[in-house]
């Protein structure tokens, strides 16, 4: 399966044990992976795009277009951002684990 | 914590995630509208990346026909192939293009909300492949949505002559100096041209020098949104005037193509800039040649 450049970043095994502890069955499993699959990518690329200037927005498009797993992306996003973007995706990715088991917590 | 044994937990968490999901891919096209157009005409398809990405790694479609983008790509890159337009019939497109765009027009002739410009340049570049935005190089004209009048055919050269030709040049002068000079281009030019209100622009007559430069052959998408039926065009002329009510003038090529040649001779538009550094796109009716 192809996965995004940042992928390898995203731990969601401790998400997937939560559920299995709480006895979601594997279709539901695997339903509730792909929301939070979803959720990170939008929010991740959300991130990525607001700290990108946006005379690269389309290059950046692109290239994950033509490679999304590609990690020159890293290099590219790097170059142009002049930030350390991999800390700041690695942050948010937290974040958002963390939002999404607090939701288990709700119910 | 408690167990998730139940079904309705389990599904009352999918729904959260659900909506989670839907409000971040809502987020990410609130936020970066223009970005959203690149991505889906490169094939990711915002609400389902993880999707798309795996349909562009097994197809290679967008690999292949970015191979060469360095320099930074245009929309001619992000165009779709004719052959996978192709495989639509003409008729489907323009009814697609016309369900689509509808719901984000508004009652009354009258400026769009930026959120209903992004979604019907969205559309646009999902159904018919092309690039086109109402705003272009922070350029954009007072109306994007009216009332287009027929206007008459334009002298190409001094001393044309054809059926139903206005008596006066257009705002830009001859198309080529000569009958010898005019090639196949500025025959299409004036073939497929529309009078847009540079006049009334707020800068125009500050940035004269600039402005009409930039919009002289400026090329645009002109659509009918009652049927879908759409035209690429450029701009050729300016008018016509505020007291005419109408806001866009189409050669007679334009207007029979949009369907408005006859009866009134007028008929509702909307008219946008096509965003195409690199001349790729054809002026003519937009999936004619498929009918």
């Amino acid at each position: 399966m192809t996965k995004i450049f940042y992928w390898h970043l995203v731990e969601l095994n401790p998400v997937k044990n939560e559920l299995t502890k709480r006895g979601v069955e594997e279709n539901d499993l695997r339903e509730i992976l792909i929301h939070i699959e979803e959720i990170i990518h939008h929010r991740i690329l959300s991130l990525i795009f607001d700290l990108l200037p946006s005379d690269h927005h389309k290059e950046f498009s692109l290239r994950l277009a033509k490679n999304p797993s590609g990690q020159e992306i890293w290099d590219f996003l790097h170059q142009k951002t002049q930030k350390d973007l991999t800390s700041e995706v690695k942050k948010n990715i937290r974040v958002i684990i963390s939002e999404i088991l607090n939701d288990f917590e709700l119910d | 914590m408690k167990r998730l044994s139940a079904s309705s937990s389990v599904e009352l968490f999918k729904n959260r995630l659900r909506s989670k999901r839907q409000l971040a891919a809502e987020n990410f096209r609130d936020n970066h509208p223009q970005v959203a157009v690149w991505l889906v005409s490169a094939g990711i398809s915002i609400g389902n990346i993880s999707s798309s990405l795996a349909k562009l790694a097994t197809s290679g479609v967008i690999a292949g026909s970015l191979l060469a983008f360095s320099p930074p790509l245009t929309s001619a890159d992000l165009s779709l192939t004719d052959s996978a337009i192709s495989l639509i019939a003409a008729s489907d497109l323009r009814d697609r293009l016309a369900k689509s765009i509808r719901e984000f027009l508004p009652d009354k002739i009258s400026g769009l909300s930026k959120s209903q410009e992004q979604a019907i340049s969205v559309k646009v570049r999902e159904i018919l492949g092309i690039d086109a935005n109402f705003e272009l190089d922070n350029q954009r004209l007072n109306y994007q949505y009216g009332w287009m009048g027929a206007e008459q055919h334009l002298m190409r050269f001094p001393g044309d002559n054809v059926a139903d030709m206005a008596p006066k040049t257009g705002a830009w002068g001859y198309f080529s100096k000569s009958r010898d000079d005019l090639n196949d281009d500025l025959s299409q030019k004036e073939k497929y041209y529309v009078a847009v209100q540079t006049l009334y622009l707020p800068d125009w007559n500050k940035d004269y020098p600039v402005l009409k430069e930039w919009y002289k052959y400026r090329k645009v998408l002109v659509i009918n949104p009652n049927s879908g039926r759409s035209v690429v065009a450029v701009i050729a002329d300016a008018g016509p005037a505020n007291w005419t009510g109408k806001q866009f003038g189409g050669s007679p090529e334009v207007m029979e193509h949009l369907e408005y040649a006859t009866g009134k001779r007028k008929g509702l538009v909307i008219l946008m800039f096509v965003d195409d550094p690199q001349d790729k796109i054809k002026l003519g009716p937009v999936g004619k040649k498929y009918d």
